[in-house]
């Protein structure tokens, strides 16, 4: 069982409403994400160019190197195949948040303890649909078990076709998060392009060190 | 007043209150923990969850009002969701809707009626109360109209998620002033609604405009016939991401194709099957290039062109009126138009709907009686016959090979519709614009058919069971004052005022002086065309009162701040198509008052000075067919539900109902309908029943105000055109101006904020902290900008800053900014309107559309420097937004009126 | 990443502790010292101390790490374990050397010592080799950090000496040369490796290294103030071959410039490490 997220990239129109809900849902400090939402792109040249959005979540690993490195086993991957962090066992050390590829884990300065996406646990266990599924203007979010060919992931992903099927770079994580994006939408970036809008930087933290 | 018990969320005793702040600050801990599956599995959130009252309303934050579920918790709103119920949103929700709580319990609410005791803008306010606020404001608009008439008191409101449009408009004609306004209006819908209103007759809402609730087929997505929808100057996936831009992600999704006409590359644009990315100001250009297209192609409907347009009826070239049958023959009828019989060679009355005996001519001109004829559709021709593709490709900049696949698209792959969005109201083609897009999906055939946008479904204008206008309280002699009325008749839709000579009174008292603004909406100084003018205007003011929910730049000029609820603390009757819904009260706080029925005890107020009208409008029997103002607050309620046969009581827990039984209400082809009185087809909505393509009903609005109104007035100086023309924005790149402000602004939504509103909430601004200028790398690199950089952004009116977003989702020589203003600097000297507030740039002066008197918002000119660094205390770091983050408090009762 | 400065200073106390130990070991086995055994040790200890409570300062619950003992193949329980054991035998030497052990004794603690601190100074720059952040995932990466112990050990163990005779001191004058010489081989083996590394970024290259944002960092941080200097200030020492200066202040010097190189060395790559991704 693998409980997680498929994104359908056609379907997002970058409204940000996940990410909002996310907060409001979670209680997210100010700075602090669960899941932002980027832009990629335009790429190309005007006025032929191309772009999509990227809502960005913690990839729920099949191998996640962030349990693998975790102390005290604050970080770990419950029954259900999602990736949890037990704040009461945390000991904030954040090797999670430098083992993770994707910087998908945050600092919760108050509580000093590492945080990220639980994919709304605290619903899911009362079947309700993680927040960002439900607000979602675009119904863009499939939250479910990628292992049961029964389940809506499983259908939406079947259906998209594997070609327009993508995840984010690989280090050996093994990312379970799924994004559905055809061609002739835009084309799929493996790495974030210059052009991706709202990065650390953009949205008033401390510079990225991009010196190209 | 009587109290108004706001029933379930009454004051609890002080215990509760500490309750209540516990549990909240316990939400922190226990909900975002991810422990649930471990840990605390078992309790604690079942057990909040278990004390959570869920509460059906309706967003407020725009004006779509979507569902929402509201989670109430001990009288404390704690979390908001989309209510999957109301169709039009499907559970839905934008960053708007969520911003909810953090407005609602924004530390900085305006919470009492507050008093001016400083000098204007000193930011010293003493509390007072409710009555000695209505007291005074009512006593000095009594000895203004006493002094100056009662044109001498202007009203405003806005659209920032107002929560009944019409009530500052209902106040102005019981108080007899004929001066109110807002910012939209000619800026905004008002000119797509009454033309396609009096060409089509589709009823307020069959109109192109999406982001006003209208389109309804496009929500038929799972039947959907349309095969391209053309998206013109609109862009739902940021205008109404909840609604609109959730259709049209269903409509690409299942294949329709979409071409998007907008400048800035938007999400709908990058999902788009062409994006043409216009110069700003020159949309009615590409249209007529897109009509003449159509016309020499022959790729229009003819059938339904001669049958159901009026464009085969003859027109006098020199009176420009269409000829009727009686003027043609004695005892003609006066509701028969003359077509040219090419059977007889002879001019002949048309009975409606069409003679088969007949074979009228489209095109032609004819001399019946040595005046010339030509008929409608020729007059089109040769009006569009300049606008050939490759001038239009010059005119906008765009690339003839895309401009001809765009309309190949529309024309071939049908049922096709043009939406048209808010961009071409901005500037002073607002009237051709609608009339443009309306003679295509006209020629083209594309109404009231299965997948066209045009339609006519039962038992809309919901909105005229609420608080409306009181047009008949204001006398003609008034009505005749209105400032720019006379000339711009097209604004007596919805009976307005035109902002420019409205400043001009306020600033020279020419032709008379404005002494009074109550204004009712957020931050006038963000929305109005350049800002900066206004605040002479306003200094000369002997009474400003402001009403709304927190403080803004207005206030600052303020005499009077009253405190207004927020969406989550009123009530209103609400609809998603055809089913009903209620917005309501699910808390109330501080001394907040509804906005309705503020207006509603200002004029009791006047009445009880004396003020005849302001009595009158409590008789029921004197407002019929409209409602009167009511006493009291639960009458107000029961008097808007009375509609349905129910008290308020009754009705909220009634919604959702169907207003009309769903068969009798989604019906296509209306027009072929039988009419039962005339057993002839219904037609349109249209003196001739019609098509109106060539507006005649446009000359007589300009000569006399009709159908708007019931008199005649004087006529406008010059007559309006019935046919769509072009005019270039006066200020462009060919022009002197060009010279030195190379680049071209325009504007355009972003998903996270409605006009003015919510700069000031933590999470909103958070996405997006400063005001953005977009520009296109070639510019940024010609005038030394940098991805980030703070730039300076001047026209002929003022300068302002803006952090630059290079993007290649922007024409080189236009760029593009949304309205901002910065709450956080208001008790500057800036009042927080002058820093990066892009209406600080833009025109209110002449040429103005003629029907409308709409100024230019879009489509001036502009140039652009780095800036050393940001403006002076401003905020952008996310963390900085931490001093605005909720204070919750306790819900208070409502206030006595 | 940010510069993690609780952990560069931990990394760096720790590698100086563990350099330091080793050479004791050292000084144990051939006898070169008596007198800077104890003196040795106690810094040893205050090293791996200030390390080990730059560390605390780093977690945000130092109060749990208990819950560290539960999970003993994560590398901050080799980390704090290898401090355990090193510390151990640190102390375990000085209370030997209290209690005239045998020589047997003492060399069998300083070669268990030396070992675990061998494989420790190792351990703190293996922690963070790590897919991740292709700017660490490279295991040149430890080999720097050990390197960088060796260096500030030996330096270390000469400033420590108590009255230094020529012949010590010309020994230690090459065995910090050549260590200089090792910890520059090791970092040039890194930047080769950095330059190699896969989902090639601006904000990881070598070439940001060498001439971009942070060349300042790295030419007066690391290789001026961290190798050419200290090599520089042992070769001053014997500039009239008959009269070596007897001072080992120049070590102390050295000492302090290494310890410099190594933390900057530490703080650029913290910031070289940026994740294949940075969603927020």
């Amino acid at each position: 069982m693998k409980k997680t997220m498929v994104i359908d990239l056609d379907r997002c129109i970058g409204c940000y409403s996940c990410e909002m809900a996310c907060k409001m849902e979670n209680d997210v400090a100010l700075g602090v994400y669960y899941n932002k939402v980027l832009t990629i792109g335009p790429m190309g040249t005007y006025p032929d160019i191309q772009q999509y959005q990227l809502p960005t979540i913690c990839q729920q690993c099949y191998n996640p190197t962030c349990v693998d490195v975790c102390p005290t086993g604050a970080s770990f991957k419950a029954a259900d195949g999602t990736v949890m962090v037990d704040k009461e066992l945390c000991i904030g050390c954040k090797y999670c948040m430098m083992a993770c590829p994707y910087g998908a884990r945050s600092y919760n300065a108050e509580q000093k303890v590492v945080e990220k996406c639980t994919l709304c646990a605290h619903l899911t266990a009362v079947g309700e649909k993680p927040a960002c599924v439900k607000v979602c203007c675009s119904k863009c979010r499939f939250f479910g078990d990628i292992d049961d060919p029964n389940s809506e992931v499983a259908k939406v992903l079947k259906e998209a076709g594997a070609e327009n099927i993508h995840s984010l770079p690989d280090r050996g994580n093994h990312p379970s998060v799924k994004y559905i994006l055809h061609r002739k939408t835009a084309q799929w970036q493996d790495l974030p392009p210059k052009e991706t809008w709202r990065t650390p930087h953009q949205s008033g933290k401390k510079e990225e060190k991009r010196h190209g | 007043m009587e109290q108004q018990e706001q029933s379930a969320f009454g004051r609890r005793d002080f215990l509760k209150t500490t309750a209540v702040i516990g549990a909240f600050g316990a939400l922190s801990g226990t909900w975002s923990d991810g422990l649930v599956t471990r840990a605390h599995a078992a309790s604690p959130i079942n057990q909040e969850r278990a004390g959570t009252k869920i509460v059906k309303t309706n967003c407020r934050s725009c004006t779509a009002d979507c569902g929402v579920l509201a989670h109430v918790k001990d009288g404390r709103v704690i979390k908001i969701e989309g209510n999957p119920e109301f169709e039009r949103s499907e559970g839905a929700l934008c960053t708007k809707g969520l911003a909810g709580i953090q407005a609602l319990y924004h530390p900085n609410r305006n919470k009492y009626p507050m008093k001016r005791v400083g000098a204007r803008g000193e930011n010293k306010w003493k509390r007072i109360s409710w009555d000695e606020a209505l007291n005074e404001i009512a006593q000095k608009l009594m000895e203004i109209r006493e002094k100056y008439g009662a044109e001498a008191v202007m009203g405003s409101t806005g659209g920032g998620g107002n929560p009944n449009f019409l009530s500052c408009c209902r106040f102005c004609d019981v108080f007899g002033s004929p001066n109110w306004f807002e910012p939209g209006a000619s800026q905004c819908y008002m000119p797509r609604q009454m033309v396609y209103q009096m060409t089509y007759g589709g009823g307020p809402s069959g109109n192109p405009s999406l982001g006003d609730s209208n389109c309804i087929e496009a929500f038929f997505y799972n039947e959907i016939k349309m095969k391209t929808f053309v998206l013109w100057g609109t862009d739902p996936s940021y205008s109404g991401p909840s609604q609109a831009g959730r259709a049209l992600v269903e409509l690409r999704a299942r294949g329709v194709q979409t071409i998007v006409i907008d400048p800035r590359f938007t999400p709908d644009a990058a999902k788009a099957d062409i994006w043409l990315p216009i110069r700003p100001g020159t949309d009615v250009a590409l249209m007529m290039a897109w009509i003449k297209k159509i016309i020499d192609q022959k790729w229009y409907d003819h059938d339904f062109v001669m049958k159901w347009t009026n464009l085969p009826f003859l027109v006098n070239t020199k009176t420009k009126m269409i000829l009727r049958e009686n003027e043609l023959i004695e005892g003609g009828r006066a509701d028969t138009f003359v077509i040219w019989d090419t059977k007889t060679n002879a001019p002949a009355g048309l009975t409606y709907p069409w003679d088969d005996a007949l074979e009228p001519a489209l095109e032609g001109t004819y001399t019946i009686k040595d005046v010339e004829y030509k008929t409608g559709f020729t007059l089109l021709r040769e009006r569009v016959a300049p606008f050939s593709v490759e001038k239009a490709a010059e005119e906008c900049g765009l690339e003839v090979v895309k401009i001809e696949k765009a309309i190949q698209m529309y024309a071939k792959n049908t049922p096709s519709a043009i939406a048209l969005g808010v961009a071409t109201d901005h500037n002073v083609n607002s009237a051709q614009a609608p009339m443009g897009t309306a003679t295509l999906d006209m020629i083209m055939g594309n109404v009231e058919k299965p997948g066209t946008i045009l339609q006519r479904y039962a038992g809309g204008a919901i909105g005229d069971l609420r608080s409306t206008m009181l047009k008949k309280f204001l006398p003609e002699a008034q009505l005749r004052k209105r400032l720019g009325g006379i000339e711009h008749k097209g604004m007596l839709r919805w009976w307005v005022a035109q902002p420019a000579p409205l400043l001009e009174a306020m600033t020279t008292g020419k032709p008379y002086g404005i002494h009074a603004w109550i204004e009712r909406s957020g931050n006038k100084l963000a929305m109005v065309a350049d800002a900066s003018k206004w605040i002479e205007g306003l200094k000369k003011l002997d009474l400003v009162v402001h009403a709304f929910v927190y403080p803004t730049s207005f206030s600052a000029y303020a005499d009077y701040l009253l405190p207004m609820n927020e969406w989550l603390e009123s009530d209103f009757i609400t609809s998603s198509h055809n089913r009903m819904f209620a917005r309501q009260a699910v808390t109330h706080l501080w001394e907040t008052c509804n906005e309705t029925f503020f207006w509603a005890r200002l004029a009791k107020k006047c009445a009880e000075l004396g003020h005849e009208e302001c009595k009158r409008a409590f008789d029921p029997k004197a407002t019929a067919p409209e409602l009167p103002y009511f006493n009291t607050y639960e009458e107000q309620l029961d008097g808007w539900t009375k509609y349905f046969g129910m008290t308020w009581k009754e009705y909220i827990a009634k919604v959702p109902f169907d207003n009309v039984p769903y068969d009798q209400w989604r019906k296509y082809y209306i027009y072929k309908e039988i009419d039962s009185r005339t057993n002839k087809p219904k037609g349109f909505g249209t003196p001739s029943k019609k098509l109106e393509v060539y507006g005649e009903s446009f000359i007589v609005l300009g000569r006399t105000g009709r159908p708007w109104t019931t008199y005649d007035l004087p006529p406008s100086s010059k007559d309006y055109d019935p046919l769509v023309y072009y005019m270039e924005p006066t200020e462009n790149r060919k022009t002197e101006v060009g010279k030195e402000y190379p680049l071209t602004m325009t504007n355009g939504r972003l998903p996270m904020y409605h006009h003015g509103t919510l700069r000031n909430v933590p999470y909103i601004r958070e996405l997006y902290p400063v005001a953005e200028i977009w520009v296109n790398p070639i510019a940024a690199k010609k005038y030394g900008v940098a991805q980030g950089d703070w730039v300076w952004v001047e026209s002929l009116r003022g300068k302002i800053r803006a952090k630059a977003r290079v993007t290649e989702g922007i024409p080189p020589d236009t760029v593009y900014m949304e309205r901002f203003w910065n709450p956080e600097t208001l008790d500057s000297p800036t009042k927080g309107w002058q820093e990066m507030n892009v209406n600080v740039l833009s025109k209110l002066t002449a040429p103005y559309n003629d029907m409308f008197g709409t100024y230019t918002l879009r489509g001036y000119q502009v140039k652009i420097s780095k800036a050393d660094g940001a403006p002076q205390g401003i905020l952008e770091k996310p963390e900085e937004f931490k001093r605005w983050m909720p204070e919750p408090s306790d819900a208070a009762p409502a206030v006595r009126l | 990443m940010d510069s993690e400065f609780s952990l560069v200073f931990f990394t760096a106390f720790v590698d100086l502790g563990c350099g330091l130990f080793i050479a004791l070991a050292i000084n144990e086995w051939y006898s070169f010292s008596e007198t800077v055994k104890q003196r040795g040790a106690i810094a040893t200890l205050v090293a791996l101390a200030l390390g080990g409570f730059s560390s605390v300062l780093h977690l945000g619950h130092p109060e749990r790490i208990f819950g560290a003992l539960g999970h003993p193949t994560s590398g901050i329980f080799i980390e704090s374990s290898m401090i355990g054991i090193t510390g151990i035998c640190v102390i375990a030497y000085l209370y030997a050397l209290q209690r005239n052990a045998s020589k047997q004794t003492l060399k069998t603690i300083t070669l268990v010592g030396a070992i675990t601190a061998a494989i420790l100074a190792f351990a703190v720059g293996d922690s963070y080799v790590m897919g991740a952040r292709p700017a660490w995932d490279t295991l040149t990466l430890p080999f720097v950090y050990l390197a960088s112990a060796l260096l500030m050990g030996a330096l270390a163990y000469a400033a420590l000496l108590v009255e230094p005779n020529a012949l010590m001191i010309q020994k230690m004058k090459r065995l910090v040369q050549a260590l200089v010489v090792v910890q520059a081989i090791a970092i040039i083996a890194y930047l080769v490796a950095l330059s190699s590394a896969p989902y090639s970024d601006a904000s990881r290259s070598a070439s940001s290294v060498l001439f971009g944002g942070f060349a300042m960092l790295f030419w007066v941080g690391i290789v001026i103030i961290g190798l050419v200097v200290p090599f520089g200030l042992v070769y001053s020492q014997s500039k009239n071959d008959g009269a070596v200066a007897l001072s080992n202040a120049p070590f102390a010097l050295g000492l302090m410039c290494a310890f410099v190189g190594a933390a900057v060395y530490r703080v650029i790559m913290f910031n070289l490490g940026t994740t294949v991704w940075q969603f927020f």
